[in-house]
């Protein structure tokens, strides 16, 4: 993927500071006014749709998370909306310490705040502080996806100032999970010739938006489709209006199920399926989402809504065309969606309501933005709950470049099914080397098995067992087969050794050493 | 970026049993194919002269000595884990070797392995001798070759085997780098002498000797002499490491030559334990140790292993025969610090070893009859064996094993997450529950199998809700099957096959016949 890299300060804003500021306003006017009689002959409001955002945004270590790593500057889009808000990608927002937006192309910058995240959806809502900052926006309407031309325009406003367009051509839509947890939407894939996207673009046809790119690759681009931009809004402005309360914003569905394929003959008739007719079968349940209460393995799923789910798993869905069912499931949250399967030979209608994922859906948090990640320091040792965005530390492609055993727990065994009970996959991420650790330094990325004798399947289980000693030493045990199988500490030195270790190592907190989340994954989005 | 991308693997009583195998792009192995042979050579010729330039005693006949060592022409071929019914391409090297006994030869197992022939030359003549491998040892790179013709070695004394060198004695390394027909004298001093992984095997650790006499493709198996005996036998390098290569050491090559003593070559014999260093005092008086005492702390105890019934976790390794273990796990092997390991290391499988542990608070002394590496063929790369498979409709069943994982190429990282997991890790962490060790490698395409074509690397779960562990489970099952239907369930993904009895019993010799396939199994 490549994404703009965005100078921390442009040239147009250090030029243009000061009493050049109204020479460049005339300048921006005659811009606006050639731009309005373009369209007279070629309407173009994209410029008017659309704002620069410069995010300044700073992570938290993975590995040594009390530290925060270098900060960082990337400069995107985002698309006016109703309600005097933009609308952009999460993914570029995450981690912001500042936002600031532009609009067509020039001075001055308004600082912009975060209203709503949802990371799963990858798309945030912003606010603007200045009144005056909506002159001359317009919101961009979003399309209606009946039957779409192939072409569509690429708009940004780049760092210079420049607006920019091309064209683009639609390839098809993929129903997979988005950059970010499990969840399955739909993507708008695409060709275009334009470089450098995948950072809050907007795609229109028409002048309308079908979608807001979110990657880029060798000419290949990815987009969020008009329905999901339509449906989020349309959630964040029930949040907003419904209760008072931004945390009524829960997302979208999941449809908690795994399933299979029925397009093998002899599989069909031993399923007692006849040879053309349609069908999956359900073959699991999840912890969370629409499938566990609802469905049962073994159910042959054959009608979701108003589609025939074709043994290959494929609607024919008037928007995004031949994709896969579960698209129907995941769009819209609470409502019902009738449903048919064949149980135990029978057909039955189910009224199924579509549920979302929670947080403890997950053994591995699926990402850590936006706050300082919850650890325990004890010993030298640095113990965390696993999450993806640890293992994307380990750089591109995490699955094979992070520890192989963590990642084969992220790969396999991610979301919790529905007779796991709750839990995290607790690691020793980093050993601070210290007299108080010696000999220990073998377990970095070791799964934490038991503490004091009992399991650990959290940090929380991990703090409860350290209160326990047994016979006055702290024994945690590790997963077999990396490292040492057993540490052990005295109790009664354990804080001496972590005051030591705190002091050397710069961190932060009293004893015990412990990080403090400050705003934990609350159902995959987050408002402020 | 985390550091630590790679760190230490887990130390499994000289083997390495549970982690996965070094990244093969570090060391490789001194195997030269042919068209590499001139470039090689120009490095060769470099290296060679400045190891003249540096004199060493000359104490013994140096023509004699020369005379001894052969160079090993070997056209290969591999089986082919991919397509386990047929073999890969021929493949054609040159290594070392010299002369142990009367038309005896001995070089390095990974020199002559999946050998179709084996032709042997003494240097700078002409006439050729075939040979053929007498005794193997995968697990410690040797082996003995057999020359028919009585004529090869007339007027050449068999070279005899020395000690194990003291670091920073000079030694000559002999052969024949990049298969040139001129015998190669290289020298250089004993540098290191430690464990490490033998990767001919991929899992076993021995006693290696490092040096800076020059060890190149073409070297392997050749002698490395010191006072006119042999101390080592070339066979790795480090390519991380410049200028440096391994032998095998003395010790290890008199252990495999004592082993096929009776005519047949066991193996190396292990303990079977997983230990930790005790560097820790916490750990120790956690563990009661008095002041003073050292040793290893057990973590685990392998299933089936010598150890097994014997030592228990949470034992500490106090001592081995007559050897007293260090915090760190080394011993004092006739003034070399060595791992532990090193004792059962010169046993041979049927031996005693005895054991002092300290457990719950007192000494205990203990004895273990040694056996061999449970499971060795799994995890160890394998030679001049083909692969077991079964298949049925098209669908192709095979052992999960390290050789079908070396398929997946250099990167172990890349191959699927479960057969990871599987084959490193399940045995470890669940080492007394059964499990399944069926793949479905891949499907052959054809109509009775549509819908399945993508299935790949799966283990094997149940077939008619039977369970199956083995490929002869699998074979069981699926010829006990009397229904209509065949239903394999797949562990990946829980995903159910199912396919038409009848139809796959009709099918069988079209898809065999499509795919070239004569045999439908090859069952262990």
């Amino acid at each position: 993927m490549n994404r703009t890299a965005f100078t921390p300060k442009s040239v147009l804003v250090r030029r243009f500071a000061g009493p050049t500021r109204v020479v460049l306003l005339a300048a921006v006017a005659l811009v606006l006014a050639a731009a309005s009689q373009d369209a007279a002959a070629q309407p173009n409001v994209e410029m008017s749709g659309i704002v620069s955002v410069r995010v300044t945004s700073q992570a938290y270590d993975p590995v040594v998370p009390w530290t925060k790593a270098a900060d960082n500057t990337a400069l995107g889009n985002a698309l006016v909306v109703d309600g005097k808000r933009l609308l952009t990608t999460a993914d570029l927002i995450k981690n912001a310490t500042l936002i600031e937006v532009r609009k067509l192309g020039s001075y001055p910058d308004y600082t912009a705040k975060r209203v709503l995240v949802d990371y799963e959806a990858n798309l945030a809502l912003l606010e603007v502080d200045g009144a005056d900052f909506w002159d001359h926006l317009k919101p961009l309407p979003l399309a209606e996806m009946g039957e779409l031309p192939n072409q569509f325009t690429i708009s940004r406003w780049r760092t210079n100032g420049r607006f920019e367009q091309a064209g683009g051509e639609m390839v098809d839509y993929l129903v997979a999970p988005y950059r970010f947890g499990s969840m399955e939407l739909p993507t708008l894939r695409g060709t275009t010739s334009m470089s450098s996207l995948g950072w809050g673009e907007v795609a229109t046809i028409n002048q309308k938006v079908v979608g807001i790119i979110t990657s880029h690759e060798a000419q290949q681009i990815e987009a969020i489709p008009a329905p999901i931009l339509r449906t989020f809004l349309a959630a964040a402005a029930r949040a907003k209006s419904g209760a008072g309360t931004r945390d009524a914003y829960r997302g979208f569905a999941h449809r908690g199920f795994s399933w299979e394929r029925t397009n093998n003959t002899a599989q069909r008739r031993s399923l007692d399926l006849p040879e053309n007719g349609p069908g999956v079968l359900i073959r699991g349940l999840l912890a969370g989402g629409t499938g566990p209460g609802q469905l049962q393995v073994g159910d042959i799923l054959t009608r979701i809504g108003p589609y025939t789910i074709d043994p290959e798993g494929l609607i024919d869905h008037p928007q995004y065309g031949r994709v896969t069912f579960t698209v129907a499931l995941n769009e819209t949250l609470d409502d019902t969606l009738a449903a048919e399967v064949l149980r135990g030979g029978k057909a039955r209608h189910i009224d199924l309501v579509r549920k979302r994922f929670v947080v403890d859906d997950y053994r591995i948090t699926p990402y850590v933005f936006d706050r300082k990640p919850d650890f325990e320091v004890q010993g030298g040792l640095v113990l965390q709950e696993l999450s993806i965005t640890y293992l994307r530390a380990w750089g591109k492609p995490w699955a094979e470049r992070a520890p192989t055993r963590l990642a084969i727990e992220a790969t396999q065994s991610s979301i919790r099914e529905q007779d796991q009970p709750p839990g995290r996959v607790v690691t020793i991420t980093k050993v601070l080397p210290d007299e108080g650790n010696l000999g220990y330094d073998d377990v970095q990325n070791a799964i934490v098995t038991t503490a004091n004798g009992k399991p650990v399947n959290s940090l929380a289980d991990l703090r409860e067992a350290l209160k326990h000693p047994l016979n006055g030493f702290q024994v945690i045990d590790t997963m077999p087969g990396e490292g040492r199988g057993r540490l052990v500490f005295k109790a009664g030195d354990l804080e001496t050794i972590n005051a030591r270790v705190r002091d050397r190592y710069g961190i932060p907190g009293p004893l015990p050493v412990t990080g403090v989340a400050v705003r934990p994954m609350t159902d995959g989005a987050e408002g402020e | 970026m985390p550091e630590g991308l790679w760190r230490p693997v887990d130390s499994f009583s000289g083997i390495r049993t549970h982690s996965p195998p070094a990244i093969p792009v570090s060391i490789h192995m001194i195997r030269l194919p042919r068209p590499q042979l001139w470039w090689a050579l120009a490095v060769v010729v470099a290296l060679g002269s400045a190891g003249v330039l540096w004199a060493a005693d000359e104490d013994y006949d140096g023509d004699a000595v020369e005379q001894a060592v052969i160079e090993i022409d070997v056209t290969s071929q591999r089986a082919d884990w991919y397509s386990p019914w047929q073999d890969q391409r021929l493949f054609q090297a040159s290594g070392s070797g010299f002369l142990i006994g009367p038309h005896r030869l001995m070089t390095n197992a990974h020199v002559v392995s999946d050998a179709k022939q084996i032709v042997v030359r003494r240097s700078a003549q002409s006439q050729v001798y075939f040979a053929e491998v007498e005794y193997i040892a995968h697990d410690s790179d040797l082996a003995i070759l057999h020359v028919k013709d009585v004529n090869f070695d007339k007027g050449i004394t068999p070279l005899s085997i020395g000690d194990l060198p003291t670091l920073r004695s000079r030694v000559r390394t002999y052969g024949f780098p990049a298969g040139g027909d001129r015998i190669s004298r290289t020298e250089g001093v004993v540098s290191r002498i430690q464990f490490i992984t033998y990767l001919h095997s991929g899992v076993y650790n021995h006693l290696a000797v490092q040096t800076d006499s020059a060890i190149n493709p073409g070297n392997s198996g050749g002698p490395v002499l010191q006072d006119g005996k042999v101390v080592g036998v070339a066979f790795q390098t480090n390519t991380r490491l410049q200028g440096v290569g391994f032998f095998i050491p003395a010790p290890v090559i008199k252990r495999f030559l004592t082993d096929i003593g009776d005519g047949h070559y066991d193996g190396y014999a292990e303990l079977g334990v997983s230990t930790s260093n005790l560097l820790n005092p916490m750990y120790r008086d956690y563990l009661g140790m008095p002041a003073g005492m050292q040793g290893v702390v057990v973590d685990r105890v392998l299933p089936h292993s010598s150890a097994e019934g014997i030592v228990q976790p949470s034992d500490v390794l106090l001592a081995v025969d007559q050897y007293s273990i260090t915090l760190d796990g080394n011993i004092d092997y006739f003034g070399h610090n060595l791992n532990f390991d090193q004792v059962a290391e010169q046993k041979q499988i049927g031996e005693p070893m005895k054991l002092t542990v300290w457990r719950q608070g007192k000494k205990t002394d203990l004895t273990v009859t040694l056996k061999g590496l449970p499971d060795a063929d799994r995890i160890r790369n394998r030679f001049n064996v083909s692969p077991s498979y079964l298949i049925y409709g098209g669908l192709v069943f095979m052992p999960l094993d390290q050789e079908y994982l070396n398929t997946f190429g250099n990167y172990w990282q890349s191959a699927d997450k479960p057969l990871l997991y599987a084959q490193f890790y399940r045995p470890v962490e669940e080492p007394t529950v059964p499990q399944s060790s069926v793949l479905l490698t891949r499907v052959l395409p054809s109509s009775l199998n549509r819908g399945y074509r993508n299935l790949a690397n799966s283990l094997v779960s149940t077939v008619n809700g039977q369970k199956v562990y083995t490929l002869t489970d699998l074979d069981k099952a699926l010829a006990a099957s009397k229904g209509p239907y065949v239903q394999i369930i797949l562990q990946t993904g829980n995903i159910e096959v199912v396919l038409d009895r009848e139809a796959a019993r009709k099918a069988q010799p079209e898809i065999l016949s499509a795919y070239g396939i004569l045999k439908d199994r090859r069952l262990p």
